[in-house]
């Protein structure tokens, strides 16, 4: 039987951004982040360090850490493409919308 | 939009955020309304939050009475920022109902209005029902629709609960504002349910 893989999430802090060069296709950077403290300590498990999760004890050892790491050069940062305002200006909207009998 | 572009994604199985919003008490608020004031009642409500889903990014899958079914998640688009817009456009639907879509009902002498949102993330199949000739369409069908149905049931009234599938996948500033608050049977397991503040 197939197994199902299950998606995951780990959030990062971006700590340096040093800017490594440019070429057509572009600007390089390079950056150092670090698991979001806000979810990740550190912690050693069964004799191996690592990040644990505070939410759901989810445990990733430095090993598994550094494996992921090397899949990450050249992968593109995504960022969401809503843009709404600012949360006033997006009520604002909603009125006049309302009021105008949103049809 | 038909379906929310769902058709050119028949019989796929996709992973989407199930997003249900329900207008809590609207049968016992248009008791006493006339015909015209229970249309505007109904699509002030339903037109604006199709308004804001889609602003999200979110697609509408149908309209079920006075329940909007939205969804986020076309292959098209990453998995993550789909997640985040959809808790994002959840918060935000809370509060176009409370400064927006209620006072403005009010104001034209319509009863106070509020909503409760139950949404999950997970697997679902996209399906062509029907008798070609009499009646065809594409529907969504699976675990997540049924989950995040019954997640929108416990709700309460101005309320965002979400299962625990979606809560695992959100952004941590998102997961700080949850809170743990009851659990679900599903499939013979105890299923977690985060409301969301």
């Amino acid at each position: 039987m197939k197994s199902k893989k299950k998606k995951g999430r780990m959030d990062f802090t971006i700590e340096e951004i040093i800017p490594v060069g440019e070429d057509k296709n572009g600007k390089y950077y390079r950056f150092r982040m670090v698991p979001d403290k806000r979810s990740w300590k550190r912690a050693e498990i069964g004799g191996k360090s690592g990040y644990l999760n505070k939410f759901d004890n989810t445990f990733i050892p430095d090993e598994e850490m550094a494996k992921a790491a090397k899949t990450l050069k050249g992968v593109p940062i995504v960022v969401s493409t809503v843009d709404i305002g600012t949360e006033t200006e997006y009520l604002e909207k909603s009125k006049k919308r309302v009021r105008a009998g949103n049809e | 939009m038909n379906k929310g572009g769902l058709p050119i994604l028949e019989n796929k199985q996709l992973e989407l955020v199930v997003l249900y919003a329900d207008l809590v008490g609207s049968t016992k608020s248009v008791k006493n309304l006339d015909p015209n004031q229970v249309r505007r009642f109904y699509t002030i409500f339903l037109n604006e939050m199709t308004y804001v889903i889609n602003d999200f990014g979110g697609r509408i899958l149908k309209y079920v009475g006075d329940c909007v079914i939205g969804f986020f998640g076309l292959p098209s688009v990453g998995w993550i920022p789909q997640i985040d817009n959809s808790v994002l456009c959840a918060l935000i639907m809370q509060k176009v109902m409370t400064y927006s879509i209620s006072p403005i009902a009010q104001s034209e002498g319509l009863p106070p209005m509020s909503c409760r949102i139950g949404m999950d993330y997970g697997e679902v199949q996209v399906v062509n029902i029907g008798v070609k000739g009499i009646y065809t369409e594409v529907d969504v069908f699976g675990d997540a629709m049924n989950i995040a149905k019954k997640i929108c049931d416990e709700a309460q009234s101005r309320e965002i609960l979400i299962g625990k599938n979606l809560w695992q996948l959100i952004y941590t500033s998102y997961k700080m504002r949850c809170q743990k608050k009851k659990s679900l049977v599903r499939n013979g397991d105890s299923y977690d349910l985060y409301s969301l503040s």
